[in-house]
């Protein structure tokens, strides 16, 4: 008898769920993503039921996720840059136009119904109230019902014997304020065929379509109410009349406008520049610092003398240890101006405070202080494991040479453990480079700068600052100008990259 | 004691001096927060010794009733400090878990088998690789909140949502999985394959016990720096008892530095004393694994 091969039931179950999948996304009108679906079952189908597909049956699950949640938010972010895309241009030009269109208004004069909705088991139940000439309405729609259409009849019954009657509990306030998405769907016809729209918190009125394609001009809307019209500036990406623009606007393709932005507009271009600089001075210093004192304490815990030194070594990566995100924190309490520990110790000691996060200079030397400390004990770590792999008698031979330690230092085991270092300093360099916690849960990226167009301050680096920009609010998320800065941000980390591959020699061996 | 040894003794006691000193300036913030967690004052500038030794803190953060420090009344704390923790262990979990099965299989492709468009594969990983993913954040909240408008348990403010995110950042751990598959020697799993094996039963069944070591590693790797991970669930998580234990603790904090600062220290040590250990478990690996891969993450 053949084995049950599991594989085709699984196949099987992938192939309903992806196809069910599809179809919801073909209904919803969104008919890319089901291409795009079909296309990766079609090719799992080709992987996991053809046999020279067999390799690839391996390799096809972490390739899609890799490319899915990596490749193409990585190109997304790309194109992204190239676009206005943020707070007021979040939409497409359809989907704005189309929200435009659907807007509307209460011609003057026109008359207000006041709205009451009662509850039975299955319907809901709305009374209006026309408060000037004393005219009531009435309707009910099943709760189950997907029309939105309710034909009105006259009323005039008192409304609570009626609802008592006929068990219909009246709906509060607050309860008719949560339905407020369903009732804005609501057409209520009135018994002379007029129709009703939701108009304002339990207001219904006969409205009228705000704006509407003009009939020549394609894409062109013209506003009902003043008889302006509006014309759709694919620039700027906004409706625009005279001196007038509409909200929505629409996300369009603006293309190097947001780099230059970033060099040439001096409300923007000064900050970024400042900001770029000291992205590089903070990498640049943290390594150098940490490599310094990583040394230096790998150099003294490497001597078999030490009596400790495994203790010692112990202690001293507890900082590594703990998660960078609360190591931080902490220090923001300690750097505390008027309460942290670090103050307090210096007032009894010295009668000064410093104000560590306050102040643009003591900010930036802070965050260099902490991430010191942060940083220190991967170096110790590192530079501990490479130190024992130079031999003994290397140091015997110097020794032998009369080379002190300070010549031996720099004449042999530098150079010799150079090769091995040189990408680990360039790694920490882009890893810092773009060291986001460091920086931002310890100082916020303050303080602000002076002048500035966008929120940006003393110490952000590039990461925070493209953080700032999209996630922070305040003036507006401008994701086009956070995705620019991002491109830029790639570009350095793919140069440094290179520079790594060909420093650990990675680059030249043909399969590594 | 000749000369030259009390001069080799002062030199090493001077040393030690040196190193102890060291060490005392490096653990200060680490004592000074495990003293904070059992002060009852609470407040920040409160005296590195406490008077009094008190858990009401510790109460706090673990959902007990305590004694409120200003009008000694019993209440619990309105934050849901546990189900942060507990958040964060189980976003964690599963990332290191899928992470694992999707690195190990692409590994074992890449590592065993010959094939169309392996050499390029292998480069676009090593290039990738050197990507922190953070860079993408802009197109991964706007990608989540579309899909959160069709399938809102894989959108923003979802779990699943931002492990989707994190399994995005695998080919470092392929990468690092490979390298391992290449020293150990086919043989063996050959021998599996001509006594009936399928390759997949050779591949868990014989490879993967052999490599235990390295998938352990990885694994809880991903499980520390999906843990620490701040800014991508900070973008992503918005309701309260969704948030992961960093960005609940920030807010936490953000809100009222001075008056739970004893809380937020009791906090501290509770989500890093886990994640200590088992940094302190796997050093040694880590060592090797950062000095091939070069970062932290």
């Amino acid at each position: 008898m053949k084995k049950f091969e599991w594989r085709y039931l699984f196949v099987g179950l992938i192939n309903v769920a992806i196809i069910a999948f599809a179809w919801l996304a073909a209904l919803q009108g969104v008919a890319w993503i089901s291409l795009v679906s079909v296309v990766l079952l079609a090719i799992f189908d080709v992987v996991f039921l053809l046999k020279r597909g067999y390799p690839y049956r391996y390799l096809f699950p972490g390739l899609v996720t890799f490319l899915v949640f990596m490749v193409f938010p990585i190109l997304f972010t790309i194109s992204i840059g190239f676009t206005n895309l943020g707070t007021g241009h979040m939409l497409s030009f359809d989907v704005a136009k189309n929200i435009l269109l659907s807007e509307r208004f209460v011609p003057v004069g026109s008359p207000v119904y006041e709205l009451q909705v009662g509850e039975t088991v299955h319907s809901y139940e709305i009374f209006l109230t026309e408060e000037q000439v004393e005219k009531k309405f009435w309707g009910s729609i099943e709760k189950t019902s997907g029309d939105f259409s309710i034909n009105l009849q006259a009323f005039d019954h008192n409304l609570s014997d009626f609802s008592a009657e006929r068990n219909i509990s009246l709906l509060s306030k607050r309860r008719v304020y949560q339905l407020m998405s369903f009732l804005k769907k609501l057409e209520l016809v009135l018994p002379g065929g007029e129709n009703l729209y939701y108009s304002g918190i339990s207001k219904f009125s006969a409205v009228k379509s705000r704006y509407m394609e003009h009939k020549e001009k394609r894409d062109v809307l013209v506003d009902l109410q003043s008889g302006e019209e509006f014309y759709p500036d694919m620039d700027e990406g906004v409706y625009k009349g005279k001196g007038e623009f509409l909200s929505p606007g629409f996300s369009v393709s603006v293309g190097f406008k947001n780099f230059m932005r970033l060099f040439s507009d001096s409300k923007i271009a000064g900050p970024f520049l400042k900001v770029f600089i000291w992205t590089f001075v903070w990498a640049l210093f943290t390594v150098v610092l940490t490599f310094a004192v990583g040394m230096i304490l790998a150099l003294m815990l490497n001597k078999d003398t030490m009596k400790f030194r495994f203790l010692y070594r112990m202690l001293l990566i507890i900082p590594y240890s703990i998660p960078f995100f609360i190591s931080v924190l902490i220090f923001k309490g300690l750097m505390n101006k008027d309460f942290g520990a670090f103050n307090e110790i210096l007032m009894s000691w010295f009668a000064i405070k410093i104000p560590w996060l306050e102040h643009s200079m003591w900010a930036k030397v802070s965050c260099l202080v902490v991430n010191l400390w942060l940083g220190f004990p991967y170096m110790l770590l590192v530079l501990t494991g490479i130190l024992q792999s130079i031999p003994a008698d290397v140091y015997e031979a110097a020794k032998i040479d009369g080379a002190g330690r300070w010549t031996t230092f720099w004449k042999i085991t530098l150079p010799m453990i150079m090769s091995a270092v040189a990408p680990l300093l360039v790694g920490t360099f882009a890893f810092n480079f773009n060291n986001f916690v460091g920086i931002y849960l310890l100082t916020g990226g303050l303080p602000p700068m002076e002048g500035a167009a966008t929120p940006v301050g003393d110490t952000d680096i590039l990461i925070s600052y493209t953080y700032r920009l999209a996630f922070e609010g305040g003036s507006g998320q401008d994701f086009g100008l956070a995705s620019a800065i991002s491109i830029i941000i790639f570009v350095i980390i793919a140069v440094l990259t290179l520079i790594n591959f060909r420093l650990s020699g990675v680059i030249k061996k043909k399969d590594a | 004691m000749d000369f030259y040894q009390r001069k080799e003794l002062a030199m090493s006691t001077v040393r030690n001096l040196f190193i102890v000193a060291i060490i005392i300036v490096v653990l200060f913030p680490v004592l000074y927060i495990v003293s904070m967690s059992f002060n009852p004052t609470g407040s920040l500038g409160a005296d590195l010794l406490p008077e009094r030794f008190s858990l009401d803190h510790w109460r706090y953060i673990l959902g007990l009733p305590y004694r409120d420090a200003l009008n000694g009344e019993w209440q619990t704390s309105s934050f849901p400090i546990l189900t942060w923790l507990f958040n964060s262990i189980k976003v964690s979990l599963i990332t290191s878990f899928m992470m694992l099965v999707l690195s190990t299989t692409s590994a074992y492709a890449l590592s065993r088998f010959q094939f169309k468009g392996r050499e390029s594969s292998i480069i676009v990983l090593m290039v990738v690789q050197m990507f922190p993913s953070i860079m993408a954040l802009v197109a991964f909240y706007l990608m989540l909140d579309f899909i959160g408008q069709y399938v809102p348990a894989l959108g923003t403010d979802s779990h699943w949502g931002l492990i989707l995110v994190y399994l995005g950042g695998t080919p470092f751990n392929i990468w690092l999985i490979k390298g391992y598959f290449d020293t150990i020697p086919k043989s063996m799993e050959e021998s599996a394959i001509i006594d009936g094996c399928t390759p997949f039963q050779a591949f868990y069944k014989i490879l993967l016990p052999m490599c235990a070591p390295i998938l352990a590693v990885v694994g809880l790797l991903t499980f520390i720096s999906t843990f620490a991970d701040f800014i991508v669930p900070s973008i992503l998580l918005k309701s309260q008892e969704n948030l992961t234990f960093a960005v609940g603790i920030q807010l936490f904090i953000a809100e009222g530095f001075s008056g739970r600062w004893g809380q937020f220290a009791a906090a501290c040590i509770l989500g890093a004393l886990p994640i200590s250990l088992v940094f302190f478990s796997i050093h040694r690996y880590i060592i090797s694994g950062l000095a091939a891969g070069g970062v932290k993450e």
